[in-house]
C-alpha cells in the first residue's frame, strides 16, 4: 500500500517535472534558434544532452554532467532575462526553472526563477526560489528583502518584517551597502504602518 | 691523583703549588679527566629522558585512555540519542520507511555536529552544510519536516564551539557563520511552516536530479526527431 503510493507520489512528480522541462527546453531552444538570443553553438550545446549516459547516484550538479560550461549558462540565463524584459514572465520562468534544474547550486538562478515566480504572481513559489537562494549565498540579503515582498503579497506582515531585518543584518556584512541598507529600513518602516 | 672537587667544566683546575710540567701532565690527561664528569653527565641526562620519556608515555597513555572514554561516552550517547529519536518518530506513527529515512539523516547530522565539535575543523562544517543544503534537493516528504531541526542543531553545535573559544580567527569565523547562518535559517523558518502544502510547492524545486536528467534528455531527442521529420525547419 505505502509502495504504491510512494509509486504514484514519484510518478506525479515525474509528470511534473517532465511537464515543466518540456515547456522551459521548448521556449530555450526557440529563442536561441530565432529571434534575439540566436546562438546554434548554445542550442547544439542543449541537443548534446540527448547523448549524455545517463546519471549515476551522487550527481547533483547536471550542468556539469551534460558538460554545459558556464559561459553558455549566461547565454541561456541571459535568454530567460530577455524573456522577463519582453513581459513574457511565464515564459522565463519555465527557462529559468530549466537552468535551476541543470544548475541547483547557482544562487542566481535561483534568485532570477524567484522574480519570475514573482512577476506572474506565483508568490509561494517565489518564496521557496529565494529561500533556495539564500541557503546558497548566505552573504546576499537580496533574498530576504525580496521575499519580504512576496510574502506582504501574500498579506504576512510579520513574518516579511522578520524576512526585512535578516536583510537588514546581512547586509551588514562583508560590505555595507548603504543603498540597499537604507531601501530596506525604509521598507521596514514601511511594513511596521500596516 | 685527580681531586674531581677541583674540577672546572674544560677539565682541570690546576693549584697554584703545581709545576709547569704537571700542569702540561695534567693538561694532558685531560681527555682522561674530563672523561668521568661527561659520563656521569651523560648518565644523568640518559636518567632524565628516562623519566621525562616514562612521564611522557604516562601523560600519553592518560590522554588515550582519556580520549577512548570520551569515545565511548560519545558512541553511547548517540546510541541512546539514536534509540530515543528513534522511538520519538515511531511515537509519531511514522511509517516504517520515513522512519528509516529520517534516522539516517539524524544520524548522519549528529555524527557531522559531534566531529566539527570535536576537531573545530570549518571543514567539517562547511560538508555538513553542503549536505543540509542537497537533502533538501532529495528529502521525501517526511524528511523535509526534519530540515529546520538539523539546522537549528547545527548552529547550536556551532554556539557550543564558539562559547567554547579557541583561536580568535576560528571565533570570529564561528561568530560570522552564526549570524549567517540565523539569517539563512530565519528565511527557511518563515517559509516552511507558513504553508502545509509546501512539500507540493517545493516538489518541483527539489526535484530528484536522476527524474530531471531523463526529463532533459526526452526533450533533447524530441527537439532532434522534430527536426529530423522536417517540422522544425532548417534551422542552419
Amino acid at each position: 500500500m505505502i509502495k504504491k503510493k510512494e509509486t504514484e507520489e514519484v510518478f506525479q512528480l515525474q509528470q511534473l517535472i517532465e511537464n515543466h522541462v518540456e515547456k522551459g527546453f521548448r521556449v530555450l531552444t526557440d529563442r536561441l534558434s530565432s529571434g534575439p538570443d540566436y546562438n546554434m553553438d548554445a542550442l547544439e550545446v542543449l541537443l548534446n544532452i540527448a547523448d549524455c549516459p545517463p546519471v549515476e547516484e551522487g550527481v547533483i550538479d547536471l550542468q556539469s554532467h551534460f558538460k554545459i560550461s558556464d559561459r553558455f549558462m549566461e547565454v541561456y540565463k541571459i535568454a530567460g532575462s530577455n524573456l522577463m524584459l519582453e513581459d513574457k514572465k511565464e515564459d522565463a520562468a519555465e527557462v529559468f526553472y530549466c537552468l535551476a534544474l541543470l544548475s541547483p547550486l547557482e544562487p542566481s538562478i535561483w534568485l532570477l526563477l524567484g522574480n519570475a515566480f514573482f512577476h506572474c504572481k506565483k508568490y509561494e513559489e517565489a518564496l521557496i526560489s529565494y529561500t533556495t537562494a539564500s541557503l546558497h549565498d548566505t552573504n546576499d540579503p537580496r533574498p530576504h528583502l525580496w521575499s519580504a515582498h512576496a510574502l506582504q503579497a501574500l498579506e504576512q506582515i510579520e513574518p516579511a518584517i522578520i524576512s526585512v531585518e535578516n536583510a537588514i543584518k546581512v547586509i551588514g556584512y562583508p560590505a555595507k551597502d548603504e543603498f540597499l541598507l537604507k531601501d530596506a529600513q525604509n521598507y521596514k518602516a514601511f511594513l511596521n504602518k500596516l | 691523583m685527580v681531586d674531581f672537587n677541583n674540577l672546572t667544566p674544560a677539565g682541570i683546575r690546576t693549584s697554584g703549588s703545581d709545576s709547569a710540567d704537571e700542569i702540561t701532565q695534567k693538561t694532558s690527561s685531560e681527555s682522561l679527566i674530563g672523561s668521568p664528569p661527561k659520563v656521569i653527565a651523560s648518565s644523568m641526562e640518559a636518567k632524565l629522558i628516562k623519566e621525562s620519556k616514562k612521564v611522557e608515555k604516562a601523560h600519553l597513555r592518560q590522554l588515550k585512555n582519556k580520549r577512548k572514554s570520551a569515545s565511548l561516552a560519545a558512541k553511547k550517547s548517540l546510541k541512546t540519542g539514536a534509540k530515543n529519536y528513534k522511538a520519538k518518530l515511531k511515537a509519531e506513527n511514522k511509517t516504517e520507511r520515513k522512519v528509516e529515512s529520517s534516522f539516517k539523516k539524524w544520524i548522519h547530522f549528529e555524527r557531522g555536529k559531534r566531529e566539527f565539535e570535536n576537531s573545530k575543523n570549518p571543514t567539517v562544517l562547511t560538508n555538513l552544510k553542503r549536505d543540509i543544503v542537497l537533502t533538501t534537493y532529495t528529502l521525501p516528504k517526511a524528511g523535509l519536516e526534519n530540515f529546520l531541526g538539523a539546522v537549528e542543531e547545527l548552529i547550536h553545535a556551532q554556539k557550543k564551539a564558539t562559547d567554547a573559544g579557541g583561536e580568535s580567527t576560528m571565533v570570529k569565523k564561528n561568530a560570522l557563520d552564526r549570524l549567517e547562518d540565523i539569517s539563512q535559517v530565519g528565511l527557511a523558518a518563515i517559509v516552511l511552516p507558513l504553508y502545509t502544502t509546501t512539500y507540493v510547492i517545493a516538489a518541483p524545486l527539489l526535484a530528484p536530479v536522476y527524474l530531471a536528467a531523463s526529463a532533459f534528455q526526452a526533450a533533447a531527442r524530441n527537439f532532434r526527431q522534430a527536426k529530423a521529420s522536417g517540422q522544425l525547419g532548417d534551422l542552419t
